[in-house]
């Protein structure tokens, strides 16, 4: 017996056209069904996935920036607000004596410096630089509640200085201006007829010493060391009579030389009104500079002080004579300029000891990882700031009752028409 | 100009040019010893002034009581605290004596207390060697002024560094005299002068 639209082929059930068109449809409609059912439901699920506003009354650390940013890059809507200011701190090695790093910081306001010991500096809203000597971890710069921090590394500690020249009070006030400083002085001293003044140890050598200041031309046999020192890696400070630099070797080396000299009664400290007090000494002339010179300071456009590098080494050529008047004659602050001054200039060609040339130091661990910009780092990781979302109203279940129903009397109903004709 | 001049301190109060003799006297012996750039006359320059602060060794004697005035103090303790050293010398050579007790007290309450200097500090041997401290001078030996035989000179310590050199020994007589006339000494007695002004150039 055959239902109505089969009929038999050689005792098989053969349906007819509609039959079959009725149960493609109601096969087709199953499926798509079941497709638009779980389309709706991954669609549901993603929309429900987990959204996290974040406000911040101060700076997070690197810890929990960086484990927001893994939560928002799995896909979990994160952002973030607070009252964070743009802040920023960088630290540079210092190569002079007595203070080991350079802190420079931008940021509106006061700053407070912190390390783990307490309270350590602090700026006012025109100071923005300050060098220090010793941290104990790593120095919070705080602004507001902004807190950047950074690691100050090893920072570098600068080998001693050779002072060469004659006796007299040039050559003694350098050595005192270096010495005040912080930096350790071997000197030699001439006082003619191979009789000299001798402080420590006055041979040249990198293990030793950083820089060697020649403050006379009369250094003789030594100006060829000098020269294989500087291209060794150290400094070397031609400064005063010094700058003239007769000596060949030393010729070689120098980033310029001398092309007019001022008589030393033409300057004077009185009446120095409103001038610097470099202005009331007597110069040497810098001129025919190298290629390769850099010129660090001019007075009435000539230039005074030159620096050039010379293989590893550091040479520099200061034209200033009678430095010492500005210690003895100047006013107040005169002592204090001159030995800043002196080191500052021995500072800038000085060798830096292997191994300390950069702020880094060693790995440090998780907690004191650098953030050196927390506003800039937080915009980098999570991206803009933003208003914190308001909350969303309840939604009814991802898909209508209905579908179920349908989708379940549609297979049945495709499945009855089967067994109806015997099929599978 | 000269490197080095050499300063006599002319002071308000006593007789600062006790000792006319001693700076040419000097100049001669750092000539005949040093390649030293040192100007052939010296100079006057009176303690209050700021020329002071021109010439970082200067030299104070007298035999009178000396009182230093307000500005005096101030600049002799500015001119020590920028790196000046004043070398100051009894011309009386007698402990009990006016200007002795009166220096030793302006300059105690001015720059710092006066205490003996090691007699093998560096100043013996800063060029000449003096390996038993300062050199005795013939007033001490004849019996004059106190009648001792000193044997330390004293002086006002900044750090490692003289600012004061005090000497109670009476170089002041012993070199005031004109310098042709070291060739009738069989050793020249102003050598010791040399240490200082070479220990001022160099320390």
């Amino acid at each position: 017996m055959h239902s109505p639209g089969e009929r038999s082929a050689g005792g098989v059930a053969v349906i007819g056209p509609r039959r079959a068109a009725v149960e493609l449809l109601l096969r087709t409609a199953v499926l798509g069904l079941v497709a638009w059912a779980l389309w709706s439901v991954w669609r549901e699920t993603a929309a429900d996935r987990v959204a996290t506003h974040v406000a911040f009354d101060g700076s997070p650390t690197a810890r929990t920036r960086d484990s927001l940013a893994a939560h928002r890059g799995a896909g979990d809507r994160i952002t973030w607000g607070g009252a964070l200011v743009p802040l920023a701190a960088m630290v540079e090695p210092v190569r002079e004596p007595g203070a080991r790093w350079r802190v420079s910081v931008n940021a509106a306001g006061a700053i407070g410096l912190a390390d783990s010991l307490g309270l350590v500096d602090s700026l006012t809203a025109d100071e923005r630089t300050v060098t220090m000597s010793a941290v104990r971890g790593a120095l919070r710069v705080a602004s507001g509640t902004t807190v950047a921090r950074v690691v100050l590394g090893d920072g570098v500690t600068p080998g001693r200085v050779v002072v060469l020249g004659g006796a007299g009070w040039e050559s003694k006030f350098v050595v005192a201006a270096l010495e005040e400083a912080g930096w350790g002085v071997d000197a030699r001293l001439t006082l003619g007829r191979d009789r000299e003044v001798r402080q420590g140890d006055p041979t040249p050598r990198l293990a030793r010493h950083a820089a060697v200041v020649v403050l006379d031309t009369a250094i003789g046999a030594d100006a060829a060391a000098l020269a294989r020192f500087v291209r060794a890696g150290g400094g070397l400070v031609l400064a005063g009579d010094g700058a003239r630099a007769l000596a060949p070797a030393l010729r070689a080396v120098a980033p310029g030389r001398v092309v007019a000299s001022e008589p030393p009664e033409t300057r004077h400290f009185d009446g120095l009104d409103g001038h610097a007090p470099t202005d009331a000494l007597p110069l040497h002339v810098l001129g025919a500079l190298r290629v390769d010179a850099v010129v660090l300071g001019v007075r009435d456009r000539s230039p005074t002080t030159a620096v050039r590098r010379v293989g590893a080494g550091r040479v520099a050529q200061m034209g200033f004579r009678e430095t010492w008047r500005w210690r003895m004659q100047g006013d107040d602050r005169g002592q204090h300029e001159h030995r800043a001054f002196w080191s500052r200039l021995v500072a800038s060609v000085a060798a830096v000891p292997a191994g300390a040339a950069s702020a880094g130091g060693p790995p440090v661990p998780d907690e004191m990882s650098d953030e050196s910009a927390p506003l800039a780092q937080l915009v980098h990781a999570l991206g803009p700031a933003a208003a914190e979302p308001r909350p969303s109203t309840p939604r009814g279940p991802a898909l209508p009752p209905w579908v179920g129903a349908v989708i379940l009397g549609a297979a049945l109903a495709e499945w009855g028409l089967r067994r109806r004709r015997g099929a599978v | 100009m000269a490197d080095f001049v050499f300063a006599t301190v002319q002071y308000d109060s006593g007789d600062w040019d006790s000792a006319p003799a001693v700076p040419a006297n000097l100049i001669d012996s750092v000539a005949r010893y040093t390649d030293i750039d040192v100007a052939p006359t010296g100079v006057i320059v009176p303690l209050g002034s700021r020329d002071l602060f021109k010439y970082p060794l200067g030299f104070l004697t007298g035999h009178l009581p000396v009182r230093f005035s307000d500005i005096e103090r101030s600049t002799l303790r500015d001119y020590c605290r920028r790196g000046g050293l004043l070398f100051v010398d009894d011309h009386n050579h007698d402990v009990d004596g006016e200007f002795h007790r009166t220096a030793w007290e302006e300059i105690g309450r001015t720059v710092g207390p006066l205490v003996d200097l090691p007699n093998d500090h560096a100043l013996y041997r800063s060029f000449f060697l003096f390996p038993d401290g300062p050199p005795t001078t013939s007033h001490e030996l004849n019996g004059w002024g106190d009648n001792l035989v000193h044997k330390h000179l004293q002086a006002v310590m900044q750090g490692d560094r003289i600012a004061v050199l005090y000497s109670s020994k009476d170089y002041s007589s012993e070199w005031n005299y004109h310098p042709d006339n070291k060739r009738f000494l069989s050793v020249d007695n102003t050598k010791f002068g040399v240490n200082v002004v070479v220990y001022a150039l160099t320390r």
